[in-house]
């Protein structure tokens, strides 16, 4: 009997956490969600909180014109998939490195990226403009993708995490089939290695979709802009009218959703798996 | 084909070339010379650099008007350590037996994968005096709770870090949640076994073996809240209630022209981030390199 | 230091505020007569425009002046804020046609723009002396404002008031009808921060009916006490938070919402330019309905008003094509039409504003004085002092100081400190 109650309250308490957590997250987004569908009318005259009466879609026609987010959602793509796919590449290739051999300055590489982690790097943008301009990329998204291909403290962690468990027996049984080591980490380590890189990619896609003042500083061209800066672009001349804002916000919020739910599975799989404990 | 031996040298080489040259060109490189720039009065166009010693650091300590804007970011520090310990809390639910598991965790994980700016642009909606926030307030009859969230200079950090502590607690809660389920299940057998209660195998099973993971996330959100920038540059313009000290700092680069001061109090940040890690993982002991 | 060339032209300016013909007026054509082959290529142009790239005018621009130099090909970049333009130029790299920040020096205007001399404008401009050193002009302003109160003459009409205030205490006074009749006296837009510049860097100017009062300060070490042009334009600002006459939620407020606020007559009165006056007419309020006076700043209603620039256009010293960037300078300022588009007074003394506003304003100023630069002195010891004056920053402290004499007294300190530290 009392097992019975305590069980319960648990269970209310476990639930009751959960659902309030969930209403938290989701009140924003479905304020945004359902002020965005309202006619210039319906949001003047309807309550914030009230749902239109009539579904009106023109604040995400006239935000995708407007703001040129077609143009801008191909510029972030090319540069995404560029930058993500030698950002893995290199990523795990530290990885393989660092996980699977001894040498003398691996200590010293790892404290490296963990003490640049801690900069902070809108204070360095000096410097780095001078690098950039130098190699001629300025003004191209090449500029981006070479800032962004850099690996990081947290990437390292999840990868090196993940190839500890991929047992080294792998390894020698290749290295007595012959196999050399750059085989070994193209065909063993790099494919078992995909589960973690697809939480790196989404970390990655993350952390590119939302920065903001790299593609101002190294792009400042109208025509390569990309989703965050079109959006405060954007922001600008249309702040009075809050359901365009909301709009154009939800519309840039739609590819990441999806991105999630296609890569769900694997993020998840990728961080259980990728934080094993040694 | 090559001895192995040959082999790893070339490999460690190869492989660690380009990776190594990103590292120090886009980030130890700039770091050299924002250090240089700190001992220095450059204005940020001229091509003077005049050594000024140390005295841009002592005016950092001596500037209340500087060093007083950290008073900003503890809002974000202290919402950063509520953050943590509310995604853990809901990791340790989500790794118990519970229904509509994977529904729950994307939820909370969403906004996490929304677009930072766009975030900032639906909190602002959300904190308008007359916005969502207090009509909700008003509706659920608690009017008396209604706030001028970003009006009161007295609350207006605490609505902004909230917004910070909403955008990330999901990505630490995932991080914990497979930090958790890595946890050997034989431990909490053995547990059951000796008749430890919840609240016993949390403290001495499930925290102990999770350490690691809590100082990493600490560390992140340690970081990130000293050097909190996009959320109150975006949606207060970094005003002078809201001013951070990196916004200050980016304030005194370019509005007052004083990029050899910004670039010491830069370096000041940096520093302080590394005590403040250094003390915690002394506090949580551990002693155990994090990567 | 350099020594500014003082010119005060009350006569020139009176007849720049008279309404001319609405668009552009006719300006005799140098291009065509000009000998054109080496205006060619691409530019780029920095705006801080983003309205008139959203509806497209921008584009159309490029159009006109690209039709009348062919074989050129105008790209607009939009100015976010001073810290990329600033990091850009460091690097060497910005577009052909820029916005002078407000931070370089006129040291430092050789180091980054190619001289204007030879487009023969000269003293056909106003504010030619802005942006020079050793005697080139390197910055030609845009358009030029008067500043003072843009209002809404229905929400006037609702509270009452008959006439447009022209002492301080009529000000107040209107300030309560207006707050009593429901309407939001004056809107000051304290989030925006830029909004909030005048309040210290032209206010002071018309309470002292000075129109050089900034760079006297330099020779002061308490130019923030209450009895002070400063401290009193600062006192304003405050007593119209204090009072309730400012947005009721001022510190979560922008410019782009007042203008449709003003429009719907919930905002009264804005202290902006005259630039201001077209865009709350664009948010749908008749033109008749929107008026323009000079600040009351006096306590005799004889107010004064200054001429001052908006940005100045300058052209990249390292750019390809230095011709072409100089060309569009010059279209752009005597031939485009945007200073009426922008609602400003055309830089080109010989044209006339289209901003019907300003007879209205005329009529009500006691004069019109053509506004200075601030002084080199005058810039390092704010910025040494960290008083960003002519950006707002220091109002946005003022308006959030919990004790105001005590703000001042700081301002007063910071001023002190960083003018002993500078030295005369």
């Amino acid at each position: 009997m009392n097992d019975k109650w305590k069980n319960a309250i648990w269970a209310i308490l476990k639930y009751g956490s959960l659902i309030i957590g969930s209403l938290i997250v989701v009140f924003p987004m479905w304020i945004a969600l359902i002020n965005s569908l309202k006619s210039n009318q319906a949001f003047n005259n309807t309550g914030i909180l009230q749902v239109p009466k009539h579904l009106d879609w023109s604040n995400y026609i006239t935000a995708w014109n407007a703001g040129g987010l077609g143009s801008a959602f191909l510029n972030t793509a090319f540069i995404i998939i560029l930058s993500v796919a030698g950002n893995i590449i290199l990523g795990t290739m530290v990885a393989y490195v660092l996980g699977r051999f001894q040498f003398r300055l691996k200590k010293i590489i790892m404290a490296g990226y963990l003490v640049v982690m801690f900069i902070p790097t809108i204070t360095t943008q000096v410097a780095i403009f001078g690098v950039i301009h130098t190699l001629g990329l300025f003004d191209t998204p090449y500029a981006l993708v070479l800032l962004y291909l850099g690996t990081d403290v947290v990437q390292i962690y999840i990868y090196m995490q993940f190839i500890n468990r991929i047992p080294v027996s792998l390894d020698e049984s290749a290295m007595l089939d012959g196999a050399s080591y750059f085989r070994i980490y193209r065909s063993i380590i790099f494919p078992l290695m995909l589960p973690a890189s697809a939480t790196v990619t989404i970390l990655k896609v993350i952390a590119i979709y939302g920065d903001l003042y790299s593609p101002y500083l190294y792009m400042p061209s109208t025509n390569l802009g990309v989703v965050s800066t079109a959006l405060l672009r954007f922001e600008g001349p249309f702040s009075a009218q809050w359901n365009l804002i909301l709009a154009a916000s939800i519309i840039i919020a739609i590819p990441m959703v999806l991105l999630y739910l296609f890569l769900q599975r694997f993020i998840f799989a990728g961080i259980v798996n990728g934080s094993v404990k040694e | 084909m090559l001895s192995y031996n040959t082999q790893k040298k070339l490999l460690i080489f190869s492989f660690l070339a380009i990776p190594l040259a990103l590292l120090i060109t886009f980030s130890f490189y700039p770091a050299v010379k924002l250090i240089y720039y700190s001992f220095t009065s450059w204005d940020g166009l001229s091509n003077n650099y005049p050594w000024v010693g140390l005295s841009n650091y002592k005016s950092i300590f001596t500037n209340p008007g500087l060093f007083g804007a950290f008073g900003h970011n503890f809002s974000y520090l202290v919402c950063g350590i509520i953050q943590n310990i509310i995604a853990l809390y809901f990791a340790i639910i989500l790794n118990s037996k519970i229904k509509a598991k994977n529904f729950f965790r994307s939820v909370l994980f969403t906004p996490y994968i929304l677009n930072a700016v766009a975030i900032v642009f639906i909190f602002k909606f959300i904190y308008l005096d007359t916005g969502a926030l207090n009509l909700l307030l008003q509706h659920m009859g608690l009017g008396s709770l209604q706030q001028d969230w970003i009006g009161n200079d007295s609350i207006v950090n605490w609505s902004l870090a909230f917004v910070s502590m909403w955008e990330y607690f999901g990505f630490n809660m995932v991080i914990y949640l497979a930090a958790l389920q890595s946890v050997p299940q034989e431990m909490y057998e053995a547990a059951k076994i000796d008749g430890a209660n919840k609240w016993k195998t949390l403290i001495y099973i499930t925290i102990p073996n999770i350490k690691g993971i809590i100082q990493i996330n600490l560390l992140l959100t340690i970081s990130g809240a000293l050097e909190a920038f996009n959320i109150p540059f975006i949606m207060t313009n970094a005003s002078p209630p809201t001013a951070t000290f990196l916004t200050n700092t980016m304030n005194v680069a370019f509005t007052f022209g004083n990029y050899g001061l910004a670039s010491a109090m830069a370096v000041v940040l940096l520093v302080l981030v590394g005590v403040v890690i250094f003390i915690q993982q002394k506090l949580l002991g551990g002693g155990r390199d994090v990567v | 230091m350099k020594k500014w060339t003082i010119t005060v032209s009350t006569a020139g300016l009176a007849s720049a505020l008279l309404l001319g013909g609405l668009a552009s007026t006719a300006v005799p054509t140098m291009a065509k007569t000009k000998k054109t082959s080496n205006i060619t290529g691409t530019i780029t142009v920095l705006t801080n425009r983003t309205d008139m790239q959203a509806n497209g005018m921008l584009n159309q621009y490029s159009k006109e002046f690209e039709k009348l130099y062919p074989g050129t090909k105008v790209k607009w970049e939009t100015f976010v804020d001073n810290n990329t333009v600033q990091v850009q130029m460091n690097g060497g790299v910005y577009p052909d046609v820029m916005m002078i920040l407000p931070t370089i020096t006129p040291q430092e205007l050789p180091n980054f723009f190619a001289p204007l001399n030879n487009l023969g404008l000269g003293n056909k401009l106003y504010f030619n002396n802005f942006e020079a050193y050793q005697g080139k002009v390197y910055g030609i302003a845009t358009f030029g404002d008067v500043n003072g109160i843009v209002y809404n003459k229905l929400a006037f009409k609702k509270a009452g008031i008959k006439s447009t205030p022209t002492t301080l205490s009529q000000f107040y006074q209107d300030c309560a009808l207006l707050k009593k009749a429901g309407i939001t006296p004056i809107a000051l837009n304290y989030t925006d921060k830029w909004p909030l510049q005048y309040w210290t860097d032209v206010l002071p100017d018309l309470i002292s009916q000075n129109a050089n009062y900034l760079n006297t300060m330099v020779s002061s070490n308490t130019p923030f006490s209450p009895n002070t042009p400063m401290g009193k334009s600062l006192n304003v600002a405050r007593t119209i938070v204090n009072k309730g006459y400012a947005e009721p939620d001022f510190k979560n407020t922008n410019w782009a919402n007042s203008k449709t606020m003003m429009a719907k007559g919930k905002y009264a009165m804005m202290f902006l330019g005259n630039w201001a006056v077209p865009q709350v007419i664009a948010d749908g309020i008749p033109s008749k309905d929107v008026g323009f006076f000079p600040f009351p700043a006096s306590n005799n209603g004889k107010n004064i008003a200054i001429l001052t620039p908006d940005w100045f256009l300058a052209v990249n010293k390292h750019s390809k094509h230095i011709p072409t960037a100089e060309a569009f300078v010059k279209w752009e300022v005597t031939q485009s039409g945007y200073a009426n588009y922008a609602g400003g007074i055309p830089t080109l003394k010989s044209q006339k504003s289209g901003v019907p506003q300003l007879i209205q304003f005329e009529k009500q100023a006691s004069k019109v004085i053509e506004g200075l630069p601030q002084s080199a002195q005058w810039t390092k010891i704010s910025n040494g002092a960290q008083l960003d004056l002519t950006g707002g920053g220091a109002v946005q402290t003022v308006l959030t100081a919990s004790n105001f004499s005590s703000a001042l007294n700081q301002m007063n300190q910071a001023w002190a400190n960083a003018k002993s530290l500078i030295g005369n």
